[in-house]
Formats: structure tokens, C-alpha cells, sequence
């Protein structure tokens, strides 16, 4: 069964390489840019899985997840944050993230672990 | 004893007295005809009574006169009594006259009676002087030292270095200029110049000289030097630049850190892509997928131009360990500045929502130290990003704007602003900062502006600017 994947990333070539993962693993993945953005798209229609960095213009990844966290029409989705700033872990007590992926990661322990989490879902 | 007015005005006042029973007695035996015999003046005295009375007078005036007299004295003795008392006070004050005068005038005229009285001899004069005294010839031979440069150059007494040269005394770094100092003034040359020394036991002195040229009596012309030992104060004055230094360094750190500390992080931007891009192709391979040519090698262009990436963003942290201050002046081109600049700062502008805008031809070439104008550009955008991260629209920009002949402008503007006149009057002093306790030590515009200034530019504030704007000058020409 087909996955809605929502990916929140600033950088271009990064959303992209998690676009190309979650297409091979066979799942519909969508980007979004920072997050007001990922919240317009959350809108629209409900994900499955988010995965967010955490600094981006206009609304960073902290504000992101708190909104999501409360807004129960949004509940439910399973959360990842994807960094290169692992100092920044500290900010996510209190936030229901399952997983941080540090920056840079690798493609295939990735391809490995988000198969195994879809295949829970 | 006759001087004394008491008995002279009694003797005066008796004799004057005795005029009057005299005068009495002789104009009435004149008038009665009586002889002027002792019988004829006794027959007048016994004839008139009235010559009783007369007769008292010598008595009545010389008492009058003692009284007179006596009064003169004591009038006499008190007006001498004033007239020493004057004389007495006359001296005192001519020895507080001179011992208020300055020191120096009473040990001149002190050495004068000394040397008047054959007690002082120039020589020794010359050995307390605190100074060293010195008489070298053109070709560096000692001819003279007094007691102070003898200890200075650690030698036992004249005349085991009379003689002998003085460059061989100078540090050898210092000896070219030590020579050429000497026969200049030889040729007739007066000044003055500052070099070390190592004496005849190996201590390192700073010496000061100062040299003018003397005739000798068969025509050679010597150098005559008054030197001073310097070395406390070229000591402070190195502590003193070594701490200016470490200031420098201190502010560069903190204006540079703020930086760098996410630069480290942001490395590992570029480095997903390199690893992801590669481990994407790594996975379909390992799949035994085919994949198409052009997307293999539009991956492996993006690894590249990725690893470039990785490259500039590490020049830019050359700022952190590069030693700026014995870097000279090169003519470098400013928009290289701005961009190594953005590269550093840009992340950190990035994650906090900051738009950052650069307009800098590729033409304008500055003469100056690139990594101390770096510097001063990043505590500029420092302090712009923490006035404008919580606006609604925040963004910075750096421009090229018209400047006087002979600089190059750079407008450093954010969306904020300043308007408290207190701030605008007081920002570019010393540890002023409108930062809390903690976040800013209040050196940054200060010490910019003190960098701007050693490289021959400015840095100002544009208050004329509808936003927050400042300005760095820098020289576009050697100066």
C-alpha cells in the first residue's frame, strides 16, 4: 500500500535525494520548502509520515512540529527531523519525533529503516 | 656715656640754669654801680630777696632737662630696637627667597661654589651622571664612557675597553643601522636612535642615543652620545602591543565564532547531498539496475560542484586561524571580500529567516588587508542579524556606494531602524553595547572602527540613511 511521505527541507538536492528514496521504497513522497509551506500541504491532505530539517527560512522546523503536535486534525502521522545541527536535540524534549536523522546519512541504512517503519504503518 | 641724651640734656639744662642768677646778679651791681668783687655780689645777694628764688634755677631746669632726656632714650632705644628687629627680619627673608627656589638652581649654585672652590672635577661630574656618556670616533673606537655606560656595557673600568669598538657591543640585527647612525653623525649629522645591546656578560639591554657630532682639537670629527637604558620600557610597550593583539585576536574570535559554530554544522548540508547522490547510485547498482547514463552523470556533476562547495565554505573559515597581522596590505578584489564574507555568514542568516542581499561589481579593487575587512564586514552583518531576526521581514544587504577619490564605499544595510540618539552618538565607543550581559562584550564597533583606521579607511554610521546603514571606506590606491 501507497505511502504519503511529506519531506520539509530548504536545500533543493537534499529533498530531492529523499524523494528518489521514498520513490524506490515505492511510496508517494512530497516536498515542501520550510514550513509554511509543509503546513499549506498538511492542509490538503493528510501524510503518513513528515519528515523536517529543523533551520529554514520562514518558519523553522521547531514551530513546525509544535503545530502539528497541536493540531489534532493532524495527529496520528509519524514524525522525523533530519539536521546537521544535532545541538539543536536538546529543543525537541517535549516534541513526539520517533527519530533524528543526523546529516550526512546514509542512503542505504535509511532505504532499510523507513522500509521496515512503512511496513508497520 | 655722654652719649647718653639724659645727661646731656641735664648738664645742658643745668648750665643754661646758672645763666639766669648770674645774669641777675651782674646787670644789678652794673645798675647800682657795686664793684664785680665776691664782697660786692654777696652785699647784691643779701640786697634781693627775689635772687633766692632765682637762684633755684640751674636745680628746676636741670631736673627738667633729665626728664627729657630720659624720655629721648627710651624713644631712642625703642626705634633701634625696631631697626634690628628689621634687619633681623630682612635676613630671614632673603634665606627663604633662596630656598624657594627651584631645587635644581640651589644644587647649581652649590656645584658653582664646589667647583669655584676646586672640590668637583668634570670627570667625576660625568660619573654620577645617571646617563651614559660616550665619545666614539668614525670607525666605532671607544675614546670616552663614564662610570653609568661602563656598567651598562658590563665592562670593569675604561681603560680595559678604551679603544675598543663599540659595534661589536651591538646586537648584530641592530648593527647596520648602529654604523651608519655613527658616521653620519661623524659627518656632521645630529639625532637619535633606539637599539639593543648585548654586554661583555651577555645581558640584552634597549638603548636609547641621542648623538651629535664634536670637532677634536686636530680636526677628527667624533660622535658625543648621552644614552639611555630603555629596556622597561620597550618591555611594557611589547606587553602592551602583545595585549592590543590578543584583543584584536579575542574580537576577531568573537565576531567570527558566532559564525563558524553553525559553519561546522553546515557543512553537513553539502555533505548529505554527497552522500545521498552517492548512495542513491550505490543502491541501484547494488540492485543490479541499470541506470541511465545522463542521470549518472548529472549525479556525479552534483557530487562535484558539491565537494566545491565544501571547499569555499572552508575558505571562509580561514578567517579564524589565519594570522592577520603580519599579512600586508594586497590589492584584492572587493566583491572576493563580500563573497568569502557571504559564505561564511550566509548560513547562519539562512536558518534564521534572514534574506541576504549582495550588490558589489566585479570591477572595484581595493588596496587593503582582506582579512581584517572580512572581519570588520562580519561584525557588521553580526550585529545587523541580531536587530533584524525578530522583524517580520528581516533582511540585510551589502553594497558598493559612492565614496570620496581614493576609497571604495561598502553600505552595510538591514531592515531595522536606529533611531535613539543616545545609541547612534555612543555605538562606536568602547564597550558600549545594547546587548544583554553575556551576549556582547561591546568591543565590536569600537575595534572595527580602530581596524578600519589602521588600514587607512573609516567606518560610520549614515544617519541620513532611511535604514540602518553602515559604512566601510577602504583605500582603492596605495597610501
Amino acid at each position: 500500500m501507497s505511502r504519503r511521505i511529506l519531506i520539509v527541507e530548504d536545500e533543493a538536492p537534499i529533498l530531492a535525494i529523499w524523494e528518489r528514496i521514498f520513490t524506490r521504497l515505492g511510496h508517494e513522497p512530497m516536498g515542501a520548502t520550510d514550513g509554511v509551506a509543509a503546513l499549506q500541504a498538511l492542509r490538503d491532505g493528510p501524510f503518513d509520515i513528515l519528515i523536517t530539517d529543523l533551520r529554514m527560512p520562514r518558519m523553522s522546523g521547531f514551530e513546525l512540529l509544535e503545530i502539528v503536535q497541536d493540531d489534532p486534525t493532524l495527529q496520528g502521522m509519524e514524525m522525523f527531523v533530519c539536521s546537521g545541527f544535532v545541538d539543536d536535540r536538546a529543543q525537541l524534549d517535549g516534541l513526539r519525533v520517533r527519530r533524528v536523522i543526523a546529516k550526512p546519512f546514509q542512503v542505504a541504512e535509511e532505504l532499510k529503516y523507513f522500509r521496515e517503519v512503512l511496513a508497520d504503518l | 656715656m655722654l652719649r647718653s641724651a639724659q645727661v646731656r640734656y641735664t648738664l645742658i639744662g643745668v648750665l643754661f640754669g646758672f645763666c639766669f642768677p648770674l645774669g641777675a646778679t651782674l646787670l644789678d651791681a652794673y645798675l647800682r654801680g657795686l664793684p664785680w668783687t665776691r664782697s660786692g655780689l654777696l652785699q647784691i645777694q643779701a640786697d634781693q630777696p627775689l635772687l633766692w628764688v632765682i637762684d633755684t634755677a640751674p636745680l628746676f631746669l636741670g631736673l627738667f632737662a633729665l626728664f627729657a632726656g630720659r624720655r629721648q632714650d627710651e624713644l631712642m632705644a625703642s626705634v633701634t630696637e625696631a631697626l634690628e628687629i628689621n634687619t633681623q627680619l630682612e635676613a630671614e627673608n632673603r634665606e627663604l627667597a633662596v630656598a624657594a627656589r627651584a631645587e635644581p638652581d640651589v644644587r647649581e649654585e652649590l656645584i658653582r661654589t664646589a667647583v669655584g672652590e676646586g672640590q668637583v672635577r668634570l670627570g667625576d661630574m660625568l660619573d654620577t651622571t645617571p646617563s651614559c656618556f660616550k665619545i666614539v670616533d668614525r670607525a666605532g673606537a671607544l675614546l670616552f664612557m663614564n662610570r653609568r655606560g661602563l656598567d651598562l656595557i658590563e665592562a670593569e673600568d675604561l681603560s680595559s675597553v678604551f679603544g675598543a669598538n663599540v659595534y661589536d657591543l651591538v646586537e648584530s640585527s641592530h648593527r647596520a643601522k648602529f654604523v651608519s647612525f655613527n658616521e653620519r653623525v661623524c659627518d656632521g649629522e645630529t639625532g637619535s636612535l633606539v637599539f639593543e645591546i648585548v654586554g661583555l656578560n651577555g645581558t640584552r639591554r634597549w638603548m636609547e642615543t641621542w648623538a651629535a657630532p664634536h670637532q677634536l682639537p686636530q680636526g677628527e670629527r667624533v660622535q658625543v652620545a648621552i644614552t639611555n637604558d630603555i629596556s622597561e620600557r620597550v618591555t611594557v610597550q611589547e606587553q602592551v602591543e602583545r595585549q592590543q593583539r590578543e584583543l584584536r585576536q579575542a574580537q576577531k574570535l568573537a565576531a567570527v565564532g558566532e559564525f563558524a559554530a553553525g559553519l561546522g554544522h553546515e557543512i553537513n548540508n553539502p555533505l548529505a547531498i554527497i552522500s545521498g547522490t552517492a548512495g542513491l547510485l550505490v543502491a541501484e547498482y547494488a540492485d543490479g539496475e541499470q541506470p541511465e547514463a545522463d542521470r549518472v552523470r548529472q549525479d556525479l556533476e552534483k557530487i562535484e560542484a558539491t565537494a566545491i562547495r565544501i571547499r569555499n565554505i572552508a575558505d571562509g573559515l580561514k578567517v579564524l586561524t589565519r594570522e592577520d597581522d603580519e599579512s600586508p596590505r594586497v590589492v584584492v578584489n572587493l566583491s572576493e571580500i563580500v563573497r568569502q564574507t557571504g559564505e561564511l555568514c550566509e548560513p547562519l542568516l539562512r536558518s534564521n529567516g534572514v534574506r541576504f542581499e549582495v550588490d558589489v561589481p566585479d570591477h572595484l579593487e581595493v588596496v587593503t588587508n582582506p582579512v581584517q575587512v572580512e572581519q570588520v564586514l562580519m561584525n557588521l552583518i553580526s550585529n545587523a542579524l541580531h536587530a533584524v531576526r525578530d522583524l517580520e521581514d528581516p533582511w540585510i544587504s551589502v553594497r558598493a556606494g559612492p565614496a570620496d577619490s581614493g576609497l571604495v564605499r561598502l553600505r552595510v544595510t538591514d531592515a531595522g531602524h536606529l533611531l535613539d540618539p543616545e545609541v547612534i552618538e555612543r555605538m562606536l565607543d568602547p564597550f558600549f553595547t545594547t546587548k544583554d550581559v553575556g551576549e556582547g562584550t561591546g568591543l565590536g564597533l569600537s575595534v572595527s572602527r580602530a581596524l578600519m583606521e589602521s588600514l587607512g579607511g573609516l567606518l560610520t554610521f549614515d544617519g541620513a540613511a532611511e535604514n540602518t546603514t553602515f559604512c566601510i571606506d577602504i583605500p582603492s590606491e596605495v597610501t
